[in-house]
């Protein structure tokens, strides 16, 4: 479970994120929606332990963040927008490589089981120089899961995958919420977190100004129109700031 | 104006702008400051009249040798060009470039001509800086006249190599194998040769070694001299002087004089380049995209870029899931300096020197004193090559470590969310280097004391050499720690100032902002010393007090030394940590 209270983070006399208060139970996905400079990804990088927050108390399955920090980190997988790798390992190194990190007594098998999941099994020897960019999220994605992390981040996860790579995504996604990992999921493309999140938390210059399941947005924001996508709601809420 | 011109004039009026704006950032203000301080007393001297730092001599009594010299030096240029290249031709332009002028309605030449003017400003500043460099600044008007001649010098030869990667590109097209072409340069440089030894053979002997000894060079100089202005090789090499000689005017009649036929051979080299037409447009393309890959690795702090060739590597050991987290940096530090493969090589040239400085040693106890120069010769080379490899290891594994870190710092998002602590991240970042550098130092050490035993058998019976090797041995990796350390905590508490994409350019700024880590480096390390220096010092009289034997205060010195420096390097790293926990990604991103 994450559970998020009072969380602000400053820089300097500029407020990037307000307040923000939020839980996910676990086997719940929520989409963390904004326009561009919202202070999504800040949020992100707070809730994961990257950056620290200014104010604010974070838990990760029960883990204080900011005082039990390794224990809380040991739970959770962030997967940023952009996968980065290391340029001289190749897939299975990789997979050791983060095993040692995260102390996966049982990684060989594990490691095996996510290659074929993935279909990388053929390229386990194989460099990110020789990867597309789809299967360099899929070693990501490998990595991420490894040690079974309870609480999953999400940023930008589907941009620039070719759609057969945004459906496995997806996928992979709602498997890993029916095995009860909270997660979060930072994205533009909202009519897939449409088809993803279970709710949705909609950011305006650092502030959350919607937060709840889908119905419940649209019943609170619909205006009239019962049948609003979650993309007219957000360009009702955020109106100028859109497009941005 | 044309777009071509446009885009020429404007992106070099808005470079020097942009540089000029960012003197507002204090590191960029600061490092000009630096950068003009070290040129204002490095060249200020040539500027006052001094000499140069490094430069040519004038010859007494011989004008012509600068000349021929520097001809040869171009023919060598020229030669080259046609031998090696074995790619396809390039003409440099960037991926931004390709992107808008390669698919618009621009023909091939206007886009060689575009290349050439553009290349103007590089040569223009190249010229003056060579005229600096070779000490002529301070000669005047000479002065000028030297950029001038530079500058034909430089165009000539940049149009030369175009011209002949074009006729390259097309020898390749119709069917030439590059081996052909290479056979076929390397026959025609025999016959030049032949001539060259006919034309000798029918003057006078030359000057022996004894009498260029006591005349200087200048019978040597005059006796190449006359081989180079006799018979045909006088006709053969006219061009190349013709080029070279207004460089070498020293008033404006003698430079205007000779300039005509030096810019009739660059013309015909201008005309040479624009009429060929040939595809440059793959090449230019493959050229770009590499050297984008290499602008990207030196942005993340490597030397050098990765290409889609590389091959996996087998690691030294295979890494046990559970254990010690820091081990996993350091096995993946030994992967990427070349995994167990690059560790074997360089384990089977340590064993070979080391075989060889022991049979060197064998050699001196049999004939002390005696031994042939050959093996003086080979001794030597080998031991100047690992104290070499130990001075230069001393700065390297710092600035190897710093860049590792600067990689790290790419990266930062994923280890953040590591679940270890910023101390064992920084050790393991650390360790690889440190460790990889220190085995070869340890190396270089044993092999030198091997060396050292060939030319002086006595110290072989000597207790203080090894001890005083052993001592250096072990304040090794504490002192590369401590090297590491700085130029690592300078990366973590000032990312904007350490950030080498931006600061490895040229520049007044960028070489300011260099020479100040690399200064502030050195001053970190001599501040770390101190207090090593102290404790071995107190601990070298503390022992006087109980015993007189210099072995026993050495070590007990050298102990104290190192324990201290190791407590500094724990210290360092645990600061390290704290850094790293603190270090704010966003401010990064």
């Amino acid at each position: 479970m994450i559970a998020v209270e009072g969380l602000t983070k400053l820089y300097g006399d500029v407020t990037a994120v307000s307040d923000l208060s939020f839980t996910v139970e676990p086997g719940k996905v929520m989409g963390l929606v904004g326009p561009n400079g919202a202070g999504k990804t800040t949020a992100l990088r707070c809730i994961s332990g990257i950056i620290p927050a200014t104010h604010g108390r974070i838990e990760i399955d029960g883990h204080d963040l900011h005082k039990d920090t390794l224990a809380a980190k040991k739970l959770l997988a962030f997967f940023p927008d952009e996968p980065r790798l290391f340029d001289y390992l190749t897939v299975r190194q990789h997979l050791e490589f983060t095993a040692r990190l995260y102390q996966v007594r049982d990684a060989a098998e594990r490691s095996r089981e996510l290659l074929d999941a993935l279909e990388m099994t053929e390229k386990a020897n194989v460099l990110p120089t020789e990867l597309s960019r789809g299967m360099k999220q899929k070693v990501a994605l490998a990595c991420g899961f490894l040690h079974q992390p309870r609480v999953m981040f999400f940023d930008e996860p589907l941009t620039g995958l070719d759609p057969l790579a945004i459906r496995r995504t997806k996928d992979l996604i709602a498997a890993k919420a029916r095995d009860g990992v909270a997660i979060i999921i930072s994205s533009h493309l909202l009519h897939l977190l449409e088809e993803v999140c279970s709710h949705v938390l909609i950011l305006k210059r650092g502030k959350k100004i919607a937060h709840g399941t889908l119905e419940e947005i649209r019943a609170q924001f619909r205006e009239g129109d019962k049948d609003s996508t979650l993309e007219e709601i957000f360009i009702r809420l955020v109106g100028e700031d859109a497009g941005k | 104006m044309n777009a071509l011109g446009y885009l020429v004039t404007r992106s070099f009026a808005n470079g020097v702008l942009s540089r000029l704006r960012r003197l507002r950032q204090p590191k960029y203000l600061l490092g000009a400051l630096f950068g003009a301080a070290y040129f204002y007393f490095y060249f200020g001297r040539i500027l006052g009249g001094a000499r140069a730092p490094f430069g040519p001599r004038a010859i007494p009594g011989t004008a012509l040798g600068p000349e021929i010299g520097a001809a040869i030096l171009f023919i060598t240029t020229i030669v080259l060009s046609w031998i090696l290249p074995a790619s396809r031709a390039a003409l440099a332009f960037t991926e931004a470039e390709i992107a808008f002028l390669f698919p618009a309605p621009i023909s091939r030449r206007t886009l060689v001509i575009m290349r050439l003017v553009k290349s103007q400003i590089v040569l223009l500043f190249f010229a003056a800086f060579m005229t600096l460099i070779t000490g002529r600044f301070h000669l005047g008007i000479e002065a000028w006249l030297r950029v001038g001649g530079w500058w034909v010098i430089m165009n000539t030869l940049n149009m030369h190599r175009i011209g002949a990667s074009f006729a390259l590109q097309r020898l390749r097209e119709r069917g030439m194998a590059d081996w052909k072409r290479r056979i076929a340069v390397v026959l025609a440089l025999a016959g030049v040769a032949m001539l060259v030894e006919y034309t000798r053979r029918n003057l006078p002997a030359p000057p022996g070694i004894a009498a260029t000894a006591q005349s200087g060079v200048t019978a040597l100089a005059a006796y190449i001299s006359q081989i180079l202005h006799t018979g045909p090789l006088h006709y053969l090499l006219a061009p190349f002087r013709l080029v070279v000689l207004p460089n070498f005017a020293h008033d404006p009649a003698t430079f205007l004089h000779a300039l005509p036929a030096a810019l009739g051979i660059m013309a015909l080299h201008f005309i040479w380049v624009v009429r060929a037409d040939v595809s440059f447009e793959d090449a230019a393309i493959e050229s770009a995209k590499k050297r984008a890959a290499f602008l990207a690795a030196r942005g993340r702090g490597e030397l050098r870029a990765q290409t889609g060739s590389a091959k996996a590597r087998t690691p030294v050991w295979r890494l046990r899931p559970t254990g010690f987290a820091p081990v996993a940096f350091i096995w993946k530090s030994l992967l990427k300096s070349g995994g167990r493969r690059t560790l074997s090589r360089w384990a089977v040239l340590f064993i070979a020197l080391a075989a060889g400085a022991w049979a060197l040693r064998i050699a001196g106890e049999r004939q002390p004193g005696n031994l042939p120069p050959a093996v003086i010769w080979i001794a030597a080379v080998i031991g100047v090559g690992c104290y070499v490899t130990l001075l230069v290891s001393f700065i390297m594994i710092g600035q190897h470590s710093a860049a590792q870190l600067r990689q790290g710092i790419a990266t930062m998002d994923l280890l953040k969310t590591y679940p270890i602590p910023g101390w064992q991240i920084a050790l393991g970042e650390l360790f690889g280097p440190v460790a990889l550098g220190t085995l070869m130092q340890w190396c270089a050490l044993g092999i030198a004391m091997l060396i050292l035993g060939t030319f002086a058998t006595a110290t072989r019976h000597m207790p203080m050499v090894p001890l005083i090797a052993g001592g250096i041995a072990l304040f090794l990796p504490a002192f590369n720690f401590s090297m590491a350390i700085f130029p690592a905590a300078g990366t973590l508490m000032f990312p904007g100032w350490f950030r080498p994409q931006e600061n490895s350019g040229p520049g007044l700024e960028n070489t300011g902002l260099r020479l100040m880590m690399g200064v502030g480096q050195l001053l970190a390390v001599a501040a770390a010393l101190i207090p090593v220096a102290f404790f071995g010092a107190l601990a070298w009289f503390a022992a006087g007090k109980f015993t007189q034997v210099l072995e026993w205060q050495a070590l007990s010195a050298g102990g104290t030394a190192i324990l201290i420096l190791a407590m500094e390097a724990c210290l360092g790293v645990a600061w390290l940590g704290s850094l790293y926990d603190k270090f704010d990604v966003s401010g990064e991103s």
